[in-house]
């Protein structure tokens, strides 16, 4: 096996929140991160806006519900203060005055860091440009050793322009090292195609491989499937979560050769052979024989097939 | 509003009494009717409302008369209605008030059916004022007839849905001088509740009329359009989730805990911790 160092063990928790649900969101994240304890992760991650449900419209312009998601993330924040999972959770979160759509990483009982939403989508059934501001290109955040880069659903969505920011090209020139992306994004026939070729993308660009996490649930007219995936450095499919269900699933991450940047997979010395052999590094180790398993299973239903959530 | 924008002989009234309709009702809309010079017409509903009764009498066997007795009464007129629009091409005016939209004090596909609300954004209240404006005064430009054009008995009576025996609307909301006081807060000011309580307004009618409020999103998404005046309307403006489980409890809202935010974490020009 490998040294703690340069290993990254991350859940991810696809998950349905449901709007206005604040207590009831707080305790879906409180409960996967039980989980992400469990199973030894150093970071658990939540969709976009989890703590509010998305989309929340013009009910997050509400004070009293603003302050409900913040009460909710800085209790979250304090029971981080336990030493299991930092978390990366979305909330809506004022800052100077301005509403903004935020991810937060909770450690060691602090807010130890919140990135906002760049590049607000505004159109189809997006009008976020309606309620939240822009908020400003940051770099990566130091998780545990690790930079990590959260842009944020749409940050990874469009080529530079007069309106769009390069976010993932920013992240990547001040030193990420993986991307972490929390989506909300609904779903549409075709869809699934669209996201990986976006993400494939960045990847491209950036060189980083990329964790690309949505909810599931409905919300109103909006369907939401899941269908979070995990694609290497190289572009490879590292994981693929079933689409309309919940999932919590543990990966865990490794560093290459290749260079500093890049952190590949695999990470489970049992399989070795066989994810080498199927382009599919990236898996869940519980028990090497579990492992063996699980891997073999996903390289039977690889590409677009539901697999197993983490032991 | 609809003869001053079109003229009286191009609106129609249709009154649809069941057995809870007052004469008075029926004098007043006569009134009404005359001082408008529109056509107007009597269409009793007992028949359609008796028939709909009977055949849900094996369905409904056993259940209590309850709120569903009332609304097929709104739900049948709603039916005669569009059947008249469909047949004539006139657009049903609903006219649902916005203290009514707001509390979900309406019939979906009964007195909610139409094409266009003019008074979906003005609150009950602000109704009341503006029929007694137009019985003093007609804008320029008007094609309704000056003078008292609203029966001053329409206006000063306690306002009923006559959809139960001696029913008004006080005995399910509060006084409207009350409730739209309450409803401008929460709608249009985003006011928390403790705020409101602040302002001298009952805790428990302030949580129930909110809660009110946030339960008749899904009415309100299928609502004809209207007009919009004051600062904060129903449909374009205040998009609220249907699927909504947040409730203000009325406490004082938490102060953020800005000690707990690391220092260098905002994202920021410094988040650039390299």
């Amino acid at each position: 096996m490998t040294d703690t160092a340069s290993q990254f063990i991350v859940t991810l928790a696809q998950l349905n929140p449901t709007v206005g649900d604040v207590p009831g969101n707080a305790a879906k994240a409180r409960q996967a991160r039980a989980q992400a304890a469990a199973d030894g992760a150093a970071l658990l991650v939540l969709p976009e806006l989890f703590i509010s449900g998305y989309p929340p419209e013009d009910l997050v312009l509400k004070p009293a519900f603003q302050a409900a998601c913040r009460a909710a993330v800085e209790e979250l924040a304090r029971e981080t203060a336990d030493g299991g999972p930092a978390m990366l959770v979305g909330s809506p979160w004022v800052d100077g005055g301005k509403l903004y759509n935020a991810c937060a990483l909770l450690d060691e009982g602090r807010i130890a860091a919140i990135r906002y939403k760049v590049n607000l989508p505004n159109y189809g059934v997006f009008d976020e440009k309606r309620v939240f501001a822009r908020g400003p290109v940051s770099g990566p955040i130091t998780i545990r050793g690790i930079r990590v880069g959260v842009p944020i659903c749409e940050d990874t969505w469009m080529e530079e322009s007069a309106e769009y920011e390069n976010v993932v090209e920013c992240l990547a020139e001040t030193g990420a090292e993986i991307l972490i992306v929390p989506n909300g994004s609904p779903y549409a026939r075709g869809k699934n195609d669209l996201r990986l070729s976006i993400s494939v993308a960045r990847v491209t660009e950036s060189e980083l491989p990329l964790i690309y996490l949505n909810q599931v649930g409905g919300q109103d007219e909006l369907v939401f499937d899941g269908a979070s995936f995990v694609l290497n450095a190289d572009r490879s499919l590292a994981a693929q979560l079933p689409g309309f269900q919940e999932s919590i699933t543990t990966l865990h991450w490794r560093k290459g050769e290749a260079g500093s940047r890049a952190i590949t997979p695999p990470a489970c010395s049992a399989c070795a052979t066989m994810c080498a052999r199927t382009a599919f590094p990236a898996c869940c180790s519980a028990s090497p024989a579990a492992s063996i398993r699980r891997c073999a299973r996903r390289w039977r239903s690889m590409r677009w097939a539901p697999t197993a959530s983490a032991a | 509003m609809a003869v001053d924008a079109l003229g009286a002989d191009r609106v129609r009234g249709v009154m649809l009494p069941f057995r809870f309709t007052a004469q008075v009702s029926l004098d007043d809309a006569a009134k009404l009717a005359a001082a408008l010079g529109i056509r107007y017409e009597v269409l009793p509903i007992a028949q359609a409302v008796n028939g709909f009764e009977a055949i849900l009498s094996d369905t409904f066997a056993g259940l209590p008369r309850d709120i569903t007795e009332e609304n097929l009464q709104a739900r049948t007129r709603g039916t005669l209605l569009m059947a008249i629009s469909n047949k004539t091409g006139a657009m049903v005016v609903t006219t649902g008030n916005k203290s009514e939209m707001s509390v979900g004090y309406a019939t979906l596909y009964g007195d909610m059916n139409g094409g266009f609300n003019p008074i979906k954004d003005i609150y009950k209240t602000e109704v009341f004022r503006l029929s007694s404006l137009r019985n003093a005064w007609k804008p320029e430009g008007a094609l309704g007839p000056s003078g008292e054009v609203i029966p001053v008995n329409i206006i000063t009576r306690p306002p009923t849905a006559e959809l139960r025996e001696n029913q008004t609307d006080q005995d399910s909301l509060p006084p409207y001088d009350i409730l739209d006081g309450i409803l401008e807060r929460l709608v249009e000011r985003e006011q928390p509740l403790a705020d409101i309580v602040a302002d001298g307004f009952d805790r428990e009618v302030v949580a129930r009329i909110d809660r009110l409020l946030n339960i008749a999103e899904y009415k309100r998404r299928q609502a004809a359009p209207g007009v919009k005046v004051t600062r904060r309307n129903f449909g374009r403006d205040r998009r609220y989730p249907i699927t909504n489980r947040f409730r203000d409890a009325g406490k004082p809202l938490p102060e953020p805990d800005h000690a707990l935010v690391s220092r260098a974490g905002r994202g920021s020009a410094e988040g650039f911790d390299v």
